[in-house]
């Protein structure tokens, strides 16, 4: 993948992280949500886990974080390692840990909508 | 003494690439308004010193042989005035980014290396045209205040000494190859900007710029190659987002001919 590309994904998932973050501490205020009390309550949070919507939300924000931050540790490595070879290790071992995290993140949402649905 | 005379104390720091170590020479010398750095390291040469060394060609900031670190900042010696600098001990040191050749003088192999990576010259499609130019390539003023601050650049490589990214990174092309990009990219005549994005999307092009706007405060000549760095990124990104294509570059033009206007007499024959 080109440089431009992996900078213009970069770009990209910083606009979505503005967004999604000012959304989901919307959530949190009288405004777009139950108010801050409330919307930490527990069974509060499992009542958004069973919406669709808001599970749609937090994945896409998952992603976004993880792929925005995963290309920003590479570049701060890429400025320490400057050897082509060591580059592409760093690389391949940088995108293995990132579908770690992302399929780890990703667990509690599709289990907190198993929950859900048990719990109903 | 006389009222615009003042004795400074020049600390050298020299590099002995014989013993591959710095040694810092202190030197008194009594200046005269108007005198620059480098008039100074030529008194001292004259006078004091035969074995300091230093690079220098022109004296008047054309050349840019004479870059230096003169109180912590590059500059060229032959543009700076001591007076100017408001201090009694003045510090000169190589440019730094730069490998050592004797005490102030840089080797630029690296420096031109980089230059002629981002092929510093029109690519044209024409090629017969090319080699064998039959008329004038066609460019209108307002074609060429799109480039004009950047042609203005003497490679004296006081930008790639500021630089913070070149400090760490030797593989980074540096603000003066990258600035050069962009200036043969924004000339009409030139058909290269696709070759040209391909060599500087990179970590080590124009993605390593951390904005520091170094570069530009150092300039001696007020080209601005973070302006350049930033133009040719959002070009690069145009490209990624595919909203850029092959340039076809300006065609040729016969050369205009002059007209001698009525009543204007015809000049003597030449006698050389």
């Amino acid at each position: 993948m080109k440089e431009s590309t992996i900078r213009l994904i970069q770009y990209f998932t910083a606009l979505l992280i503005f967004i999604l973050i000012g959304f989901h501490l919307g959530i949190f205020t009288q405004f777009l949500g139950p108010g801050y009390s409330a919307g930490l309550d527990y069974l509060s949070v499992l009542e958004r886990m069973k919406n669709a919507f808001y599970d749609t939300i937090y994945l896409i924000l998952l992603f976004s974080l993880l792929t925005h931050g995963f290309i920003g540790i590479r570049n701060i490595m890429f400025e320490i390692f400057l050897t082509s070879s060591i580059r592409r290790i760093i690389t391949l071992a940088l995108i293995i840990v990132y579908i770690f995290f992302l399929l780890y993140g990703a667990l509690p949402i599709f289990y907190g909508v198993e929950e859900c649905i048990t719990c109903v | 003494m006389k009222k615009d005379s003042k004795i400074i104390t020049f600390k050298i720091k020299r590099w002995d690439p014989g013993k591959g170590d710095w040694r810092i020479s202190t030197y008194t010398v009594t200046i005269r308004k108007g005198m620059t750095i480098l008039d100074a390291l030529v008194h001292i040469k004259e006078t004091i010193d035969h074995t300091l060394s230093y690079r220098a060609s022109c004296r008047m900031g054309i050349c840019g042989s004479c870059g230096m670190t003169i109180n912590g900042k590059p500059r060229l010696a032959c543009e700076t005035q001591i007076l100017e600098l408001k201090s009694n001990t003045i510090s000169i040191e190589p440019l730094k980014n730069f490998d050592l050749i004797k005490d102030l003088a840089t080797d630029f192999s690296l420096f031109f290396e980089k230059q002629t990576k981002i092929r510093p010259y029109l690519i044209r499609s024409d090629e017969d045209e090319y080699w064998n130019p039959s008329r004038e390539y066609k460019q209108t003023p307002t074609e060429r205040l799109l480039y004009e601050q950047f042609s203005n650049c003497i490679t004296c490589g006081l930008c790639y000494a500021a630089c913070p990214t070149n400090a760490t990174n030797i593989n980074y092309l540096g603000p003066q190859a990258l600035m050069n990009t962009y200036r043969f990219i924004a000339d009409s005549r030139d058909e290269g900007t696709l070759e040209r994005i391909e060599l500087v999307d990179a970590v080590d092009g124009i993605w390593g710029c951390h904005l520091s706007g170094a570069c530009s405060d150092v300039c001696p000549k007020g080209v601005d190659p973070a302006l350049a760095i930033q133009l040719l990124r959002g070009l690069v990104a145009a490209k990624a987002l595919r909203r850029i294509k092959h340039k076809k570059a300006t065609g040729v033009v016969p050369p205009s001919e002059a007209k001698r206007r009525k009543g204007i007499p015809e000049p003597p024959p030449f006698n050389v």
